[in-house]
This record gives C-alpha cells, structure tokens and sequence, in this order.
C-alpha cells in the first residue's frame, strides 16, 4: 500500500520534470533559432558589403591603371608602378564596413575584402580576386570555338574558318573564346568573329590571299605565327575593339593584342611592325598586312597587359570565397 | 488505514490533476507561442530569401524601381582619402509579417562604383 502512495507521487514529479525539460528545450530552440536569423542576415549583408569593396577595389585599381593609359612608353609599368597602398577601409551608411587588402605574392596580387556587418552580433565576410601579374588569358577562356562551330571542317588536320557568308553574319560570343587546334588555322574567304578575348592556340595561323579576317575584341593573344598572304591580293588581318570596356585614349579606343611570330614578306624576318613577341596597345580598326601595319601599336610590358585584362574583361564571376 | 489510504490518493490525484492542468495549459501555450515564433522565422528568412535576390539582379544591372523594393542612393567612397570612387548604394528592402501580426522589415545594401 505504501508503494501505491508513492506511485501517484513519482508519476506527478516525472510529468512535471517531462514538462519542463520539453518546455525549456521549446523555449531554448526558439531563442537560438532567433540568433541564428540575426546572424543569417548580418552574414548575407557582411557579404554584399565585401562585395561592395570589391566594386571600390577594382574601380580605385582601373583609376590607378588609366593614369599610364595616354604615357607613350607604357613598357616599365608594373604593379609596383601603381603605387597603391597596402589596403584601406570603407563604410557602407547603415549596411557595415569593409577593409581591403592588397597583398602581392611573387608573380600574384591578392585583392582580399573582408565586409563586417550586423548591429547585435558583427558577422565577418570574406571575399578574394586574383591577378597573375603574367599573362591569364587562359584562365579567361570558357568557350572552345568548336562548340561555336566556327570551324568550316572537322578536327584532325588544318582547321578551315567558317566565312561571315557561312555563318550568315559575324561568329558572336558573350565570352571568351579559345581557337585551340594542333596542325593549323587558315581562312578561307572573308571571316568575321566578336569576342571580349580570342586566344589563337595553334601552329600556324594563315590568312590566305584575298581573305580577309576581321577579329572585334578587347584582348586577343596569338599564341601561334601569323603568315599572312600578299598585300597586293588584299589578305589582311584586321583588329577591332569588342566594347565600351576597351581603352579609351584622346585618339580612339585601343585593345590589347600579344603577338608571338608574325613573319614579313621574307619568311626568314619578322613583320617590320612587330619584330620580336610581346604585348601591345592596338587602335580600333588597326591593319596588319604581310609587311607592316596601318594603325597604331604600343608596345606594354607584360604585367601591365595583365593588369589591363581584368579592366578590359570586368566580371563579378572571377569573385570566389577567400581562403584566408 | 484502508479509509487513509483512499482519502490521500484521492487528495494526491486532485493535486496531480490541478498541476497536470497549469502544466498542459502552459505546455500549451509555450508551444504555440513556438509555433507562432518558427512561423515568423519562416517568414523572415522567406524575406531573406526575396531581398538577396532582389539585390543580385538589381547589381547585374536589371531594371528594378522601388515598386519592386529596389531603392537607390547616389554616394562616393574615399579610398586612400585620395581617389574618390563614384557609385550606387542599392537597396534591397522587403516586408514580412512578425509573430504578432506586426511588420518586419529586411534590407540588404551593396555600393556599385560606375
């Protein structure tokens, strides 16, 4: 009988012991719950203050480039020319704060913005922009001219562009293309493709006589020799600028072209215009014929070349989470 | 001591009963009051949800007004103290309903320098 008394007791102590521990538990999954929206929010708006920075970053870089835009010897550039400081620091009113750092590290500069934001708990964000002070075009190009259809025939031997006639207009894309082929490109008529960068990755690249191949972009690199057939026969090989981004300078926009080889007249000499491999400003509408140029070409040093890549082909796709 | 024990348990299950009843009418109301609470959370982060993507496109140049929630502010960062650098404040800024019918507010702010 003194069991059943105690029985009743217990059975009352455990519910209430139940009902509390679930009732806390309640309570405490609300209360974290709430932190973790708080802190969801001022992470998310940490984030677009970094990303913020970043827009300051690189607009504060391009000013810092421009200023060697219109110099005539643009060869000596390089990132120490920029003068920039190590970092600096911003507030966006009523979203957060950031601070930007510019690190180099032997060949690379590492942007890197942390964005700080949040009223009751301040949540940090980072993002990082890379710049390979060599030459990047690679690590530009997403799209390989043979899913464009650019070619006229398929792979293996030489490669026959399409002609604008066989297109039915100019070969477009939004972004960077590769014309990547082992045993050669040659034209076959008159070409025309648009592109914010081509990179030629080929043999030989060949406009034969009385073609004609017209390039609009921002940055083209010919990692290839260029012949180029008769002047007489009208082959000529012409550079255009793809878009506003390109460089505007008191006498017309320009782009940026890299030539490897492009040999003259005589097979055994290079093209008078361009007589050893390098970068170089182009102005729009510049000509190269089988034994000069008809236009204008400044030569730049190769770290200013990459610097001016990520002005001429701006993306916030480049941005990825930092590591450090 | 038969009469005893009838008299007590029946005075024990009263008691049980009576602090049963304040638990579960507490229980009750502490679990609704919960309910209530994830469904505004539910709420918030579904306006979360509608702000960062409001701001992405607004960003990636897409046309939006404030009839959308996109609000804009011309400004000018400072970089270095030297160089000013022109832009956009964007401002995503949606509705959504709190946990007493109140309304809550979520803004998202990014600058885009021109």
């Amino acid at each position: 009988m003194g069991h059943e008394k105690g029985a009743a007791l217990v059975s009352v102590l455990a519910i209430v012991v139940i009902s509390l521990v679930l009732g806390g538990a309640l309570q405490r999954f609300t209360a974290v719950e709430a932190t973790q929206v708080q802190t969801e929010q001022a992470r998310s708006q940490a984030h677009y203050v970094a990303r913020s920075g970043m827009s300051v970053a690189l607009s504060y870089l391009n000013t810092k480039i421009d200023q060697y835009i219109n110099e005539a010897n643009q060869n000596g550039v390089t990132w120490g020319s920029l003068d920039l400081p190590s970092g600096f620091k911003g507030t966006i009113e009523g979203a957060g704060r950031y601070e930007v750092d510019f690190a180099l590290d032997g060949s690379r500069v590492r942007i890197t913005v942390r964005g700080y934001a949040g009223a009751v708990v301040e949540v940090r964000e980072a993002i990082a922009f890379d710049i390979d002070l060599q030459p990047t075009a690679d690590g530009y190009v997403a799209i390989d001219a043979e899913e464009l259809d650019w070619y006229d025939d398929p792979a293996g031997g030489t490669r026959h562009l399409k002609t604008v006639q066989r297109l039915g207009g100019p070969g477009k894309a939004g972004g960077p293309v590769l014309l990547h082929t082992k045993n050669g490109i040659q034209t076959k008529g008159d070409h025309e493709f648009c592109a914010p960068l081509l990179v030629f990755q080929t043999d030989t690249l060949t406009v034969k006589n009385d073609n004609r191949l017209l390039l609009r972009s921002n940055f083209v690199s010919f990692e290839t020799a260029i012949s180029i057939g008769q002047e007489h026969k009208g082959s000529v090989l012409i550079l255009c600028v793809y878009d506003d981004n390109a460089i505007a300078r008191p006498d017309g926009n320009y782009g940026v072209v890299y030539f490897d080889r492009v040999p003259g007249k005589n097979k055994n000499h290079m093209n008078p215009a361009i007589p050893s491999p390098g970068y170089y400003l182009f102005s729009n509408g510049t000509e190269l014929w089988e034994e000069g140029v008809h236009g204008t070409l400044i030569p730049i040093s190769s770290e200013y070349a990459a610097l001016l890549l990520i002005r001429l082909l701006p993306g916030s796709s480049h941005f990825r989470p930092a590591t450090s | 001591m038969v009469k005893d024990q009838r008299g007590v348990t029946l005075i024990e299950t009263l008691v049980a009963l009576f602090v049963i009843a304040i638990l579960v009418v507490s229980f009750a109301s502490a679990f609704s009051s919960s309910l209530i609470s994830i469904e505004s959370w539910g709420n918030y982060y579904e306006a979360l949800a509608t702000a960062q993507n409001l701001l992405e496109r607004a960003v990636a140049g897409e046309p939006l007004g404030e009839q959308d929630g996109i609000f804009t502010k011309r400004d000018v960062q400072w970089p270095d103290d030297v160089v000013p650098v022109p832009g956009t404040v964007i401002t995503a800024r949606v509705n959504y309903r709190t946990r007493f019918g109140l309304k809550g507010t979520v803004e998202l702010s990014s600058f885009v320098a021109d």
